[in-house]
Parts: C-alpha cells; sequence; structure tokens
C-alpha cells in the first residue's frame, strides 16, 4: 500500500527543470533521486505554522500524511467549531480551549472532565454573547446542563427535569441556530436550551422515520446534525437514500444528488464540526471513515438530483 | 609542528567520478561518513555515489566555511543566506546531500529555507511552486476529505 502510493506521488524536484541534471546524468537508484525523503518533508513542514501545516496538508496525500504527523495540537479532540474557531479538549490534561488555527490564538476555558461528552458554543470566544453548553444523563427524568462562557472560573451545572423520551447520552448530537441549542438523541428526539432564559425542553415533534433500524449493527453511526442558513439538518448516511429532516419544517424529504454534488454540499451541512474534525486530522481518521466509505460505495453512479424540499 | 603538515586529508569521489581533496577538519562535518576516515582509512577515496559533483563541491564549501573559526557570525550568516539562493532543483539536491551526509547545520539551513518558501502559500501555490501533481483521482476515497479541505480552507483564507 505505502509502496503503491509512493509510486503514485510526484514529488518535490521530480518535474522541476534542471538542465544540468540533464546533462550530468542522475544517480538513479530506485528513483529515490526525484523525491525528497519522507523524513526531510516532516523537518521541514514541521517548521511551519499551524495555519500553514494545513493547507501544506491539502497539497498532496504524501503532504498531508506528513503534515498531519508533524501538526501540534496532536492529542486534542475537536469539539466543535464555529465562526473560524475551533473547540478542542485535551482528555490527558482535561484542558478545554478555544483556538484559531489561523491567528493561533487560543482561550483557555476552566478544566474539566469531559470525557466523550458533546460540547457546543455559540458564538466566537472573542464576542461577549459566546456561551458554551454541554448537557449530561443524570437519571432518565433528569439531565444535567452546564454552562460556561470565556474568562469564566468554572462551570456553572443546574439539573433539569427530562421529559422522555428524550436520552441523554454521549452519541448524541448538539448544534447552535437561531439562539438555542438544539440536541439531537439517539432515538430522534430533541431536547432544546434555551441560554437567555435558561430552559430545557423537549420537543414534542417525533423522530423522523430512519429507514434503517435503531438497533441494527453501527447504529449509532452515519447519523449528523447541523446547522446551515439558519436550518438544522439530520443526515442519517445509514441508508440507500439520504433522508434529510429539517427540523424546522418538521418534515423529511429526501436529498438525491450526484455523488459529484453531493460531496460539498452534504459537506456544508454536516457541518463544521465533522468537517474540522476531517480538515485538520484531530481525531483518528478512523471515526469518520465508515461515513464517507459508505457514503461513497453505496451512493456513487445511481442518484439523480430530486426532491428539493418545499419550503420550509 | 607547521600546520600543512598536521593536516590529514580526505578524498572524496561524487557519483560523477570528480575527486575531492578535503581537509579531515571540514570532512568530520560529515558525520554519516565520519568513521570511513577515522577508521584510518588514509589515502584511500570514499566513493559518494549518490551525490554529483557540482552539489558536492558546493557541500564542501559550506562545511569548509562553517569550519573556519576565523569567518565572523555575520559573515557566516550573510554566506548562509546566499548559499541558499539558487534554483529549486539545486536546493532540493543539497538537502538530499546534507542528509545523506548528514550534516545537521546544513539540513536544517536548507530545510527551513524551503519552509520559508511555503509559507503564506495556498496548497495550489505550493504545488505549483515545486511542481507536484496533486493526484487526487475521483476513485480515492481520500479525495472527499481533500476537497472539503479545500473548501473549508478556502472559506477561511480571508479571516
Amino acid at each position: 500500500m505505502a509502496g503503491r502510493k509512493r509510486k503514485k506521488f510526484k514529488l518535490l524536484a521530480e518535474t522541476i527543470k534542471d538542465d544540468t541534471r540533464a546533462s550530468t546524468g542522475q544517480p538513479n537508484e530506485q528513483g529515490t533521486h526525484s523525491e525528497l525523503p519522507t523524513e526531510i518533508l516532516e523537518l521541514i513542514i514541521s517548521q511551519l505554522t499551524f495555519r500553514d501545516n494545513i493547507r501544506a496538508s491539502a497539497v498532496c496525500r504524501l503532504w498531508h500524511s506528513v503534515a498531519t504527523s508533524v501538526r501540534k495540537l496532536r492529542g486534542s479532540r475537536l469539539c466543535y467549531a464555529k465562526d473560524g474557531w475551533l473547540l478542542l479538549y485535551k482528555p490527558g490534561t482535561q484542558c478545554m480551549f478555544f483556538y484559531c488555527p489561523y491567528t493561533q490564538e487560543k482561550i483557555k476555558l476552566p478544566r474539566r472532565e469531559f470525557g466523550y461528552q458533546i460540547v457546543a458554543f455559540s458564538a466566537a470566544p472573542t464576542s461577549p454573547s459566546c456561551i458554551l453548553f454541554t448537557v449530561k444523563h443524570v437519571s432518565p427524568t433528569l439531565v444535567a446542563i452546564s454552562t460556561c462562557h470565556p474568562g469564566a472560573n468554572e462551570w456553572t451545572t443546574v439539573n433539569y427535569p427530562n421529559r422522555l423520551p428524550f436520552v441523554s447520552s454521549i452519541w448524541n448530537k448538539l448544534v447552535f441556530c437561531n439562539g438555542l441549542f438544539y440536541c439531537l438523541s439517539l432515538t430522534g428526539w430533541l431536547g432544546v436550551y434555551n441560554p437567555n432564559e435558561s430552559t430545557w425542553d423537549v420537543l414534542s415533534v417525533h423522530p423522523p422515520r430512519c429507514p434503517e433500524s435503531f438497533f441494527v449493527k453501527n447504529w449509532w453511526k452515519g447519523k449528523f446534525m447541523a446547522e446551515h442558513n439558519g436550518d438544522i439538518f439530520v443526515i442519517y448516511t445509514c441508508s440507500a437514500l439520504i433522508p434529510v429532516f429539517d427540523i424546522m419544517a418538521n418534515a423529511v424529504y429526501l436529498t438525491l444528488l450526484t455523488v459529484v454534488d453531493i460531496i460539498p454540499e452534504i459537506s456544508a451541512m454536516i457541518g463544521e464540526n465533522k468537517i474540522h474534525t476531517r480538515a485538520y486530522g484531530l481525531t483518528p481518521r478512523k471515526i469518520y471513515q465508515p461515513f464517507f466509505k459508505r457514503y461513497r460505495n453505496r451512493f456513487r453512479g445511481h442518484l439523480v438530483s430530486c426532491g428539493s424540499p418545499t419550503a420550509s | 609542528m607547521s600546520s600543512t603538515e598536521a593536516k590529514k586529508m580526505v578524498v572524496l569521489k561524487s557519483f560523477d567520478g570528480v575527486t575531492f581533496e578535503v581537509e579531515e577538519s571540514v570532512a568530520v562535518q560529515f558525520e554519516s561518513i565520519r568513521h570511513m576516515f577515522e577508521d584510518n582509512l588514509a589515502g584511500s577515496v570514499i566513493p559518494l555515489s549518490n551525490i554529483k559533483s557540482e552539489i558536492l563541491s558546493k557541500v564542501i564549501d559550506y562545511c569548509k566555511r562553517h569550519a573556519d573559526d576565523t569567518t565572523d557570525e555575520e559573515d557566516l550568516k550573510a554566506f548562509d543566506a546566499d548559499f541558499v539562493k539558487v534554483e529549486h532543483g539545486t536546493l532540493f539536491d543539497i538537502i538530499r546531500a546534507a542528509n545523506y551526509l548528514n550534516i545537521k547545520s546544513l539540513l536544517d539551513l536548507t530545510c527551513q529555507t524551503v519552509a520559508d518558501m511555503i509559507k503564506g502559500k495556498t496548497p495550489a501555490e505550493i504545488r505549483e511552486l515545486f511542481n507536484i501533481s496533486d493526484e487526487f483521482t475521483p476513485e480515492e476515497e481520500e479525495e472527499a476529505s481533500i476537497i472539503t479541505r479545500f473548501i473549508y480552507m478556502d472559506r477561511y483564507a480571508d479571516c
């Protein structure tokens, strides 16, 4: 695999015009003269800033693998991304912080154990309205909601009565949209937290019918929720069709696009948290690999546009 | 006691057959082949089968300058700055030679030079600069993430 990949890459100097080389000839042992060895590329790329590292990672696949391997912030899990800021968590140190990859600015938050708990924030941490939100299961009828804002000394936790069948778990999805935090439970029910009024409610909107059973293997994979232009989309990628559930319109419609269309399209819909995760390579690839794999394998070639939603 | 007498010479041979006689005090910077002349193989020729003469002479030049204690730091900096002002192909050849010979200061200098070229450039500009083919075939799964990366990078490029 490595060999195959290596062969495919046309590396650095290979095509650089070099007349002297042509005239004197060049040692040609395994063609290595035409490439910079990976360890040298590592040396070079490790000199770059985070931002340049990210850019370098999109040059080609070899550069990508090198760039991610030498990138700083390794070991940080990406929790959320919004307004050009990333929310990162280092499980080792229980340190949570905002990071702007482009200005390198870092804003620390109070330490706290999160595990894989979902966390989201409402606005750039430089904005006074920025608030962080997370919800945790306490009992079947009780959830603990913790909030925080940049500059605070600690997280504030309040228990709220919870209306079943909403079940809080680490597999839930979370987005901030139109002033509210929307938390989608595994079963498809939606909890809503209003940070201004400090209220928690579970919408009495029935979840969309997921084409595949809740109980199938890997049921927790392939479900995404994203905010997009003021709408929230839930995307199930576990079936042959991609049902997109528009929560605002309380309707399920099917979005069928060609693969070519769907990559950027669905990327935008899945939302910045997932996209950035891939973009910055901060979490193990394998977590997100299945999504694209399944998606590509199943959808390639037989989907065409249809069913644009009736205006929501 | 005369200095010329004390100087041991090492003979290096480039892949294209050109031999270079180098003072041992200079050649000790070639970490990876140091044992060859230190093992008292004086007089024998050390073949460097993957460095061409043009590059080897540059590398020797660099090491000579850096072995010379009389050069002051400013001059050395100016020399280094000048040294890396070569076309990319040559620069990469020097990097490979420095890597092969394990000359750390030269490797640092040249890698930093390449890193400086990359700084602030978009992936497309980097590819153009070094003539790298992006090799994103539609069949490759990796492509999806790369496209995505592009979209989002461009999106945030101005922020």
